[in-house]
């Protein structure tokens, strides 16, 4: 039980099929407020987000990283510093300010201490260009305590009542407490951890796994060739996770390898379905428009030139993102696999 | 005006006497007694209702932490005296379990009453006046002697060589209307005593502070100290118990409106970094001050934090403090008690080199901040990132409560502490404060000049790591029009990060063409280092102490400049 009171009414925003599930868990513990309309937009029968300011203490926004900026935004003037807010976004966004060659600063060759702040000016994630989204959330809202629910969360299944294992990150145990208090219960379960950066950058790192995945089955290549690419994409994670913050363990948690044994393996995840049709040979724009038809977002896409741009400048190897962004562009997949297998020998920890 | 009036809040006195005698020091020595039994009450109270909750924090542990951690500290000290305290904890140790109840009672209050009365400080208002009349005028003559011939004209002849900047309007008000806590970056031994001719400048109220029991070993710094409302702060003792009655002090100083002053990198930074991971400890006390009042219901609750970055073009004890950055590598010494501030004649010889150049140190006084890491504007409303105003007490108050109050009262018990939330706000707390230091850190020609001269050394070298370089680039030379060129490069970037408010520049550095700011860091550089950092010969620029050049640099490490310093095609 947090010192702060109950968590009353809870807010949900979002109109994903992951947010539809984390609707529907919080109306089975309590009264559930869930907007789906964006800013601005009618929204008939929804909480406006004045109400979701004045009613609800927690307020879970489950909208791909694209949309979290404008709509923290607008909710941000109905908050204050009592409000928890919790993420279930599964991406980083580009940072605008961060330093680039156009001032000539940036990229720096230190001695490894840029971007390696404890509670300093330059999160390692900014630093590298990219804000994770409880930076966002921070940059345009009030509120402080926040969090990022992630895990093998597949909305299709907790819709279902299938058993659900999820975990919480917030340095606020509040936060942890709030959200169990929310969602938990005899087919969702939640684990919480401290580690909030780790958490938020194995969910948004996983899709481009989960990418490479669906690509290596929509070129009809096998089970040892999945597996292989799973693993070697979750090393990338780790090393870039790590790079950047996150605790190791995280990535080995349900947020890092959970999602990935789940996401990397499934049609229920848009990005291995994006993947499967670019493998299978859809172009590249056809395949997003009918995700988008059916009101699905693949993360993976936008942040494979996310894992390019901080690994080059963390100086972290991730020749599977790598051929991935080269099989975006438009490079021959069959090619890339082949370049992939015929690397200079390293070893398994490099 | 003696004391602080509430009923001023609001006010914005205008004269730097106004505002020091709005502050509320001038009634420490009335309340010290007071001050010491609340705390040394406080601390056993807690000290108490821990052991209830937990065994493992029983009073038996106390002590048994305190001595295992006393011994430890006196185990390398081999004079008698040191001999027989460790002597004496060995035996505290050893009784412990056949100790009854009141006995260990008894030594533990003993403890926490000794430490608090070691810690608390005094102040005297005939030596506060003596200080800022006299001492200025004496400082001003020491530093530039010629003057004695057209007379003494005080400290405005100091002044011309220290500039005070900050929006200082909206501090004097905002410390009429709350507690102030002001944080400064920590680069040398003289801060203590620059940042006390900053506050007197600024017509800000003078603070209480903490200062390292170390340096109250000079018996004329320490007169001054002790007298002017700082504490001591004995490092050695790491033990919970001592770090308790510390914390407590500090928070009873807050809660009960004394202005007050922390160096939040703990030390002074080793490398001559701007300080990007901060102490949190006393920090913390800020949060925990501003609570208990919401709590009392006190009238002016209120904590606000300001931190202030000091800028100097030279550092008095660089050339130690790098060393021992290199030393030990992140486990320097902790106390350096044999450095350049403990000799006189260093101090003076460096503050008259250094002050013989018009607007030599520049301390910026950044924007306040409530405790939560909000921006509070000269209104006293905190506002959030986006500029819209937030209700600060609603982090702290239970969510009914902001509920009850939205429909018009606050039930008893609104606020709470909570220990695990409040370490968290102050961690954020601590975020802020390193961002606002890095914006508001002033980048001089000295940080430019060696930044631009390392990169171009390591360009030279690229294959030997830092420690190599070091040993490497010892008498090499550059051409003066590379390191020229760079120094313009680094300018161009510098201003576009000073425009999207990220690094401030110096006069110097923002007016003058590149080879200018070259010209005046090795100006600085040959008024006192000996060696010189760099030497001008002829065409080219020889490198006399790496070491150095790297501590000026480091200043500047975190600002992704590098590209801009080492290579042409990276250029604006």
């Amino acid at each position: 039980m947090s010192t702060n009171g109950t968590v009353g009414a809870v807010g949900v925003v979002g109109a994903g099929e992951w947010a539809a599930a984390v609707a529907t868990l919080a109306a089975q513990r309590g009264t559930v407020l869930h907007r789906t309309a964006p800013p601005g937009a009618d929204a008939p029968g929804e909480p406006s987000f004045a109400d979701l300011g004045a009613r609800a203490r927690l307020i879970l926004l489950v909208l791909p990283s694209a949309e979290v900026r404008a709509t923290a935004r607008v909710l941000g003037d109905y908050l204050h510093g009592g409000h928890l807010l919790v993420h279930g976004t599964r991406g980083l966004e580009p940072h605008s300010s961060a330093q680039d060659a156009e001032t000539g600063t940036g990229a720096g060759t230190g001695d490894g201490h840029e971007g390696t702040t404890e509670n300093g000016a330059n999160p390692p994630t900014a630093a590298a260009g990219w804000l994770r989204i409880s930076e966002v959330l921070r940059e345009e809202t009030p509120a402080v305590r926040l969090g990022a629910l992630a895990g093998p969360t597949l909305a299709g299944e907790v819709k279902r009542g299938q058993p659900t294992v999820a975990v919480v990150g917030s340095r606020f145990p509040e936060v942890i407490d709030a959200v169990r208090e929310a969602l938990a219960g005899p087919t969702f379960r939640v684990y919480g951890s401290d580690d909030l950066c780790g958490v938020e950058l194995a969910a948004a790192l996983s899709p481009v796994v989960a990418l490479a995945a669906g690509l290596a089955a929509g070129l009809g290549l096998e089970f040892n060739t999945r597996a292989a690419v799973v693993v070697r994409g979750f090393a990338e994670m780790a090393r870039l996770g790590a790079s950047l913050g996150a605790k190791p363990a995280t990535f080995t948690g349900l947020a890092g390898l959970g999602d990935l044994l789940a996401s990397a393996q499934s049609d229920a995840s848009a990005d291995f379905r994006l993947g499967r049709a670019l493998g299978q040979g859809t172009p590249l724009a056809a395949a997003s428009a009918a995700l988008q038809a059916e009101g699905a977002t693949a993360e993976g896409l936008r942040m494979v030139g996310a894992v390019q741009h901080i690994a080059a400048r963390n100086r972290v190897r991730v020749s599977l993102t790598d051929g991935l962004g080269a099989i975006l562009a438009g490079a021959d997949p069959r090619e890339v696999v082949r370049g992939l297998m015929t690397l200079a020998p390293m070893s398994e920890a490099g | 005006m003696d004391h602080f009036d509430p009923a001023s809040a609001g006010s914005a006195p205008s004269a730097a006497g106004s505002a020091a005698h709005a502050a509320r020091i001038f009634d420490f020595n009335r309340e010290r007694g007071e001050i010491v039994r609340e705390v040394a009450g406080r601390v056993w109270g807690r000290k108490v209702l821990a052991g209830e909750r937990n065994p493992d924090a029983a009073l038996e542990y106390v002590l048994n932490d305190v001595a295992f951690h006393e011994i430890q500290r006196l185990e390398p000290d081999r004079s008698d005296k040191a001999k027989a305290r460790r002597g004496a904890w060995q035996d505290l140790a050893r009784s412990l379990g056949r100790m009854s109840t009141p006995e260990k009672e008894s030594r533990v209050r003993a403890l926490i009453d000794e430490y608090a009365q070691d810690i608390v400080g005094n102040f005297d208002p005939r030596v506060y006046q003596f200080a800022t009349r006299v001492l200025p005028l004496g400082l001003a003559a020491l530093l530039t002697p010629q003057d004695l011939r057209h007379g003494l004209t005080g400290f405005g002849e100091l002044g011309d060589h220290i500039t005070v900047q900050g929006d200082l309007e909206t501090l004097r008000a905002l410390a009429a209307r709350a507690t102030l806590v002001f944080t400064p970056t920590h680069m040398s031994n003289l801060d203590s005593i620059l940042i006390g001719f900053a506050l007197l400048r600024a017509g800000l109220p003078p603070a209480t502070y903490g200062a390292g029991k170390n340096l109250f070993t000079n018996r004329f710094i320490s007169f001054f100290m002790q007298n002017l409302g700082a504490y001591k702060v004995d490092r050695r003792l790491r033990f919970a118990l001592y770090k308790d009655v510390l914390k407590e002090y500090s928070s009873v100083l807050l809660e009960r409106g004394f202005h007050s002053l922390f160096f939040p990198g703990g030390t002074r930074s080793r490398a001559g970094e701007v300080e990007h991971h901060l102490k949190l400890g006393l920090l913390g006390t800020a949060l925990a001050a501003y609570v208990e009042n919401l709590r009392a219901a006190r009238p002016n609750p209120d904590v606000f934090i300001v931190p202030v970055t000091l800028n100097y073009p030279l550092v008095l004890e660089a050339a130690t403090l790098i060393e021992d950055h290199f030393k030990a590598e992140g486990k320097g010494r902790y106390i350096i008690e044999d450095d350049e501030f403990s000799r006189f004649e260093r101090i003076v010889t460096f503050l008259r080199r250094l002050l013989s150049m018009e607007q030599s140190i520049v301390v910026h006084f950044s924007h306040a901040l409530d405790p939560f890491g909000n921006r509070v504007g000269p209104d006293g409303r905190s506002r959030d990132r986006r500029g819209r105003p937030v209700d600060r007490t609603t982090y702290v108050a239970r969510w009914d409560a902001i509920a009850a109050a939205a429909a018009g009262g606050a039930p008893a018990g609104a606020f709470q502490h909570d220990r695990a939330r409040d370490a968290e706000y102050t961690e954020e707390l601590g975020r802020r404060i390193c961002e606002v230091f890095a914006a508001d850190t002033v980048a001089m020609s000295t940080h430019v000049t060696s930044l631009c001269v390392f990169e171009l050394l390591r360009r030279r070298f690229p294959s030997l790591d830092l420690y190599r370089l070091l040993r490497a680039a010892g008498g090499e030379t550059l051409p003066l029009e590379e390191v020229t060129a760079a120094v313009g490069r680094v300018q161009g970037a510098l201003r576009a990060l000073a425009d999207a408010g990220r690094v401030r520049m110096s006069v110097t550095v923002a007016s003058r063409g590149p080879a200018g700011v070259l010209d005046r860091a090795l100006r600085y550089f040959s008024a006192y280092h000996v060696p010189s950092v760099l030497t001008r010969e002829g065409a080219r620029l020889r490198v006399g102490d790496t070491a150095l050049v790297v501590y000026y640099r480091n200043r500047l490490m975190r600002y992704g400049l590098e590209r801009a310093a080492a290579a042409a095609e990276a250029g604006t």
